[in-house]
């Protein structure tokens, strides 16, 4: 019986064969075409990652303050290190650079171990100009003939501090009498606002040293509010931006001594009037604006942010009128 | 190329470019990150490393001198504390080198590769990474030895790169077999999908190939899915049912219009019949009533009896033409050569051509094989054709009588006219007994029908091809050697 087709027949099983190897055939060949172009790209991009060749940072330059001032005298500024250099170095070298910048000299830092190197640093005219302890600047200044021209600004624009008494902040110590026979820390000896003015104020409570169960100096005031901490002395005394710093750590200031000016710039007498009129209009002129125009200076001691006034040569007499109520001699150099 | 591999083909292909593209692009962002990392580490630890040198520098400077000894001693140090560190330079401010230590490389030997110090600004740090043939991959840090614009000289350090490097090469592998995983997964996943799919559909397409609607009844095994796939089998299946129940339609009319045609045709049958017989019945009739009226008119009686016999034999002619086609007898075969067969024809016709002016031509093709056929039943094939095209063609008509190898099994006759032709509304019945659009007398309307009735019967066929007024051509297909060859119609 004849069919009827609804399709065209298939193709017969030989054409279909046929058919079926060639089909194989492209497909093998598109495979292994796509396997081979697989294959070189990866050899290709194995290559190409791991060649690392190249530069990949290149910062911009520092601006090199002293670069554009070497043919200018240079002039030296004293200061203590009590710090490892590059520490001293981060802080104050913002400082020359200003210097540098406003003045017709190039200034920079000569360290020093003590205050006493740094006096003499000034009288033999190693350095030109220091900042200097109140306490040193005071004690020494007739001999040496020298003379405070400047004091720093806080940020209250105040050209003074004060020594602050500490405690911790769960003791029952309220005021300056309960300290009796108490632990006392004390800063360095040669410290006015953490040896002299709380010795001082002692006295003026009518308290001595020997009322106290102990008193003790440390080189540092850090030292001191670290010790308070500690629970190792009742009390301490330090300046008082450095007990405010740690007020938030469990220091409670309980009392706060008059003010103190703010340690001096000073120079030798000797020196040229010039470069020190540059000098103070150099400084009288600075204030935070500048310092936060002028981005180079962004590791700017916080000490010597806030400006500078003028300081007279005896404002720190009041000094030796405490060393004199406490009986004490006046430590020279 | 199979559906199947088109969508393996393009759809794989377009889940390797991505794989590509992801891998790469998380290659290049594994190796930035990695080498940031590494270069942040080397400038941290030369950051660590230059503060020494910075101290040195400035005790130094406090005595006017470069610390070459301090600097030394602290080189020698780096070489025993840090790992991975390959050299170590300074320089002054400057750029004249102060002291320099290979911690692993022989004396005097120099790094190479690395940028011109000249060219580097004062405050600048730059990082590069090269390679050198002794020391391997080297990530250099060329620093400023400065503070706040306090500036003393540089330090060139070199830090082995080789861990940094493998770390990318270790990064670039694990992408790589991930990609090729994840591309190989998705492609065997694609083709085993895909797989399903064409087998789905190529067992639908076979149920549609393999579809008989004579042997309908018959089950057939269709892919059941709930998707596109079985959808259209079920679609397909009600086509089938669709297809069954209009076969069955298509019987029934067929059977109706048979018994339809069947009454027609005896009914055409019947008239033709009646029609031929009726006339000489009438005219022996008259001829009976002439002669009745006058009976010893015996020279009316002579004439009219003359007639009445030519009526009679009219009617025996029709009754044995008739007889003719009803028999169907099988023809007595014997080995024919149909070129004799039409000279033979075309000489009892010459008279008649030549008085109607009419032309003839034969024109056989050269190897025309004699066939097994009845020569006499043959002849009287092409009598009547020729006798048809002669009635058809005017006076100085020509006729053509072709004859020919169709295939290798069968030979064709032809006879062409440049007669009136037959009209379309007429082609259907034209093979039909006593069909004829001749005058009457002039035509029986039996002798294509018995043309066509003697064609059948040596398993041949014949076609008409008319266009009225231009030609007319009946072709005969006769097979060689007798025996019908059955074909099979497609399409």
């Amino acid at each position: 019986m004849e069919k009827h087709l609804l399709y065209d027949q298939p193709e017969s099983p030989s054409a279909r064969s046929k058919t079926s190897v060639i089909r194989t055939n492209i497909l093998y060949l598109i495979v292994s075409g796509f396997l081979l172009l697989t294959l070189l790209i990866s050899f290709f991009l194995y290559f190409f990652v791991l060649d690392l060749t190249g530069t990949y940072v290149s910062e911009e330059e520092y601006p090199y303050t002293s670069a554009h001032s070497a043919d200018r005298p240079v002039k030296y500024f004293g200061i203590v290190s009590r710090y490892p250099p590059h520490i001293i170095y981060q802080g104050y070298q913002p400082l020359m650079n200003y210097l540098t910048n406003h003045t017709e000299y190039q200034f920079r830092l000569k360290l020093s171990n003590s205050y006493d190197d740094t006096m003499d640093q000034l009288v033999n005219g190693e350095i030109d100009v220091a900042f200097m302890g109140s306490y040193i600047y005071a004690s020494s200044r007739h001999k040496h003939n020298l003379e405070s021209i400047l004091k720093p600004l806080n940020e209250n624009s105040e050209a003074f501090r004060r020594s602050v008494f500490i405690t911790r902040g769960d003791s029952d110590i309220r005021e300056i009498a309960d300290l009796r026979g108490k632990k006392l820390a004390l800063a360095s000896r040669r410290s006015l606002s953490g040896n002299w003015v709380p010795l001082y104020t002692l006295s003026m409570h009518q308290l001595s040293p020997e009322d106290l169960k102990t008193v003790t100096n440390y080189a540092h005031h850090h030292t001191v509010i670290y010790k308070v901490q500690q629970g190792e002395y009742d009390a301490g005394a330090v300046r008082d931006r450095v007990a405010m710093e740690y007020e938030a750590s469990g220091i409670r200031i309980f009392y706060s001594s008059d003010e103190i000016p703010t340690s001096p710039v000073v120079v030798s007498k000797r020196q040229d009037p010039h470069i020190v009129d540059q000098i103070k209009n150099a400084f009288l002129n600075l204030d935070m604006e500048t310092i936060l125009a002028e981005r180079i200076y962004h590791n700017w001691d916080l000490d010597l942010s806030f400006g500078f006034i003028e300081s007279r040569e005896d404002d720190y007499d009041f000094i030796l009128n405490i060393l004199d109520t406490l009986g004490e001699e006046v430590l020279e150099p | 190329m199979s559906l199947k591999y088109k969508i393996i083909v393009l759809v794989g292909g377009i889940i390797i470019l991505l794989m590509m593209v992801i891998s790469i692009s998380f290659l290049y962002q594994y190796r930035a990150t990695i080498i940031e990392k590494e270069v942040h580490n080397v400038r941290s630890l030369t950051d660590a490393v230059t503060i020494p040198i910075i101290d040195a520098f400035i005790y130094g400077e406090q005595d006017d001198i470069i610390p070459h000894e301090l600097l030394e001693r602290y080189i020698s140090y780096l070489s025993d504390r840090i790992e991975g560190i390959q050299y170590a330079y300074i320089y002054d401010r400057e750029r004249e080198l102060v002291t320099f230590s290979n911690f692993r490389k022989p004396p005097g030997y120099q790094p190479q590769g690395i940028p011109d110090l000249n060219l580097i600004p004062p405050g600048a740090e730059v990082v590069s990474i090269y390679s050198h043939e002794h020391n391997g991959w080297v990530i250099e840090v060329v620093s400023p030895i400065q503070i706040a614009g306090m500036h003393w000289g540089f330090v060139r350090l070199g830090f082995d790169g080789s861990n940094m490097r493998r770390e990318i090469g270790s990064i670039f592998f694990a992408l790589l077999a991930l990609s090729i995983g994840v591309t190989g997964s998705a492609l065997l996943v694609l083709y085993l999908s895909i797989g399903r799919l064409t087998r789905s559909l190529g067992k639908l397409t076979e149920a549609i190939d393999t579809f008989d609607l004579m042997s309908a009844d018959t089950e057939v095994s269709l892919p059941a899915s709930n998707d596109e796939i079985g959808y259209l089998s079920k679609r397909f299946e009600l086509l089938q049912k669709r297809l069954i129940e209009s076969k069955y339609d298509l019987a029934e009319s067929q059977r109706n219009i048979y018994r339809a045609e069947k009454l027609a045709f005896i009914g055409r049958l019947s008239s033709g019949v009646a029609h031929e017989i009726n006339n000489s019945v009438n005219g022996i009739q008259s001829c009976l009533y002439a002669i009745g009226n006058d009976p010893k008119n015996h020279e009316q009686t002579e004439e009219y009896m003359k007639l009445i016999n030519e009526g009679l034999q009219h009617i025996e002619i029709i009754v044995k033409k008739l007889l003719e086609y009803s028999r169907k007898n099988s023809p007595s075969m014997a080995s024919v050569n149909l070129a004799e067969v039409v000279g033979n024809v075309m000489k009892l016709c010459s008279y008649k051509l030549q008085s109607q002016g009419i032309s003839i031509a034969f024109e056989p093709e050269p190897g025309l094989p004699e066939i097994e056929a009845d020569k006499h039943l043959i002849q009287e094939v092409l009598m009547n054709l020729l006798i048809n095209s002669m009635d058809a063609v005017p006076e100085g008509g020509c006729i053509c009588i072709r004859a020919g190898r169709k295939d290798r099994n069968s030979i064709y006759l032809s006879v062409e006219d440049n007669g009136s032709g037959v009209d379309p509304e007429n082609a259907d019945f034209i093979f039909e007994p006593f069909f004829t659009t001749k005058d009457t007398g002039k035509g029986t309307g039996l002798g294509l029908s018995v043309v066509q009735g003697v064609v059948e019967s040596h398993n041949g066929t014949i076609t008409l091809d008319s266009k009225p007024g231009v030609k007319t051509v009946f072709t005969i297909t006769l097979p060689i050697n007798g025996k019908h060859e059955r074909t099979v119609n497609r399409g």
